[in-house]
């Protein structure tokens, strides 16, 4: 009994396809030689997807430390960079969070949160920087690349990512026309078709943030940067790695020092009152400022480790 | 990649070192080197292993494919693999001749 090529050909579909164009048609032989007619077996299968992710990683320069180092370098700092999104998506939602919790009594209850919060803001004002300046060193090459002929290769990308942006910038403009003849109750919370018009308007903006990202790094993947570049980019994604954990560490002491002395303040509850200081937006914004924080770490470790080999 | 039963303490089973072995005795495919393996190691190396393990060589240099009109391309070990491989034989070598003469043993040769 003899299986057709192609239901073996699927499951090598976990593999990059550079890696299948080389090794496809040998590793579909030695499965035919092993299974020799028989259907493959679940454990055959997630064997294949297993080793088809890790190829997949070690070709995109993930993990393993053979290979270009510039690629590695590049692959560490474009996590960085997903990092940075998840923190700004995650940061925008702790700002909401924290609207107005400088008018919490007593005073005493916010020595920790303010300390926390000017160092969520001074570390997101410095990321920022350092994400702009890094764009702006990648500038000339992205230019050069797209005008010999880069174009076709990241145009759906970034056609997807404008469309989202002006979608976004009508949204906001049209939300905030309707918050304007909105009292502050009816902002928050009291009007439930205005409050689920801001939740829509939340999803479009991180959507759009993702979409602006897988953009960005679509391009970068693809240009040619110098030595000397490649270590400046290098250095800033370092730094904008342990600026990302920082946010997540300082969001976090903001979170204890509210949960210590007005946890009533995070739940929205009367004061003085003792809720649980565990809310759905706070759970969201911990999900995605953890995920930033262990990502960041990921991608700093892999550049700082393969820098020196630029 | 699974091994067989055995002793509490096993064999070096590094798919890298297993492949360099069994190409050292001679060029292979990728079912015979698997057959090969399981026969002098007793670990069977599934498809997946078997070709990450031949991707990283093929990377490293240490082993090269031949050329074949067939899909299964034989792969051969190249003067580095045979270097890397000796320097790792000697390493082990020097172990075992360690925990040998600690425990009062002759090692025998293999032909």
């Amino acid at each position: 009994m003899t299986r057709p090529a192609g239901d073996l050909d699927r499951l090598l579909r976990w593999y990059p396809s550079a890696w299948r164009e080389r090794y496809g048609a040998e590793l579909t032989a030695l499965l035919e030689d092993e299974l020799d007619g028989a259907a493959p077996g679940v454990g055959l299968r997630l064997s294949l997807a297993w080793s088809g992710i890790r190829q997949r990683s070690r070709s995109a320069g993930l993990t393993g430390d053979g290979g270009d180092a510039a690629l590695r370098v590049r692959t560490g700092a474009l996590v960085v960079l997903v990092a940075w999104a998840l923190v700004v998506a995650g940061g925008a939602a702790f700002a909401k969070v924290a609207e107005h919790f400088t008018r919490v009594q007593p005073p005493g209850a916010q020595t920790l949160p303010r300390g926390a919060f000017d160092g969520v803001v001074g570390l997101a004002v410095a990321g920022a920087v350092l994400v702009a300046v890094g764009a702006l060193l990648a500038l000339p090459a992205s230019v050069r690349f797209l005008r010999s002929g880069g174009w076709p290769a990241v145009r759906r990308r970034v056609a997807w990512a404008a469309g989202a942006a002006a979608v976004l910038a009508v949204a906001t403009l049209g939300l905030a026309q309707w918050a304007h003849h909105l009292d502050v109750h009816q902002r928050n919370g009291g009007d439930a078709v205005y409050s689920a018009a801001f939740v829509a308007w939340g999803l479009l903006a991180a959507s759009t943030l993702g979409l602006l990202t897988a953009a960005g790094v679509a391009i970068a993947r693809r240009i040619e940067l110098g030595r000397a570049v490649l270590r400046v980019e290098a250095a800033l994604a370092v730094v904008v790695g342990a600026v990302t954990v920082g946010i997540t560490v300082a969001v976090g002491l903001w979170w204890a020092g509210m949960a210590r002395g007005a946890p009533w303040f995070l739940t929205g509850g009367r004061p003085g009152s003792h809720p649980t200081p565990v809310t759905l937006p706070l759970a969201v914004v911990a999900m995605c400022l953890v995920a930033a924080g262990g990502l960041a770490i990921v991608g700093l470790v892999r550049t700082a480790g393969s820098v020196a080999d630029v | 990649m699974t091994t067989a039963p055995g002793p509490a303490l096993r064999r070096s089973n590094d798919p890298p070192l297993l492949i360099l072995t069994s190409l050292a005795a001679g060029p292979k495919h990728g079912h015979a080197l698997a057959k090969d393996i399981e026969e002098f190691a007793g670990v069977h190396l599934g498809p997946g292993a078997l070709y990450g393990a031949i991707t990283r060589l093929e990377e490293r240099g240490l082993i090269e494919p031949l050329a074949s009109d067939d899909r299964r391309r034989p792969y051969r070990i190249t003067a580095a693999g045979s270097e890397a491989l000796s320097a790792a034989v000697a390493d082990m070598r020097r172990l075992a001749d360690v925990g040998a003469g600690r425990l009062g043993l002759t090692l025998r040769v293999a032909p």
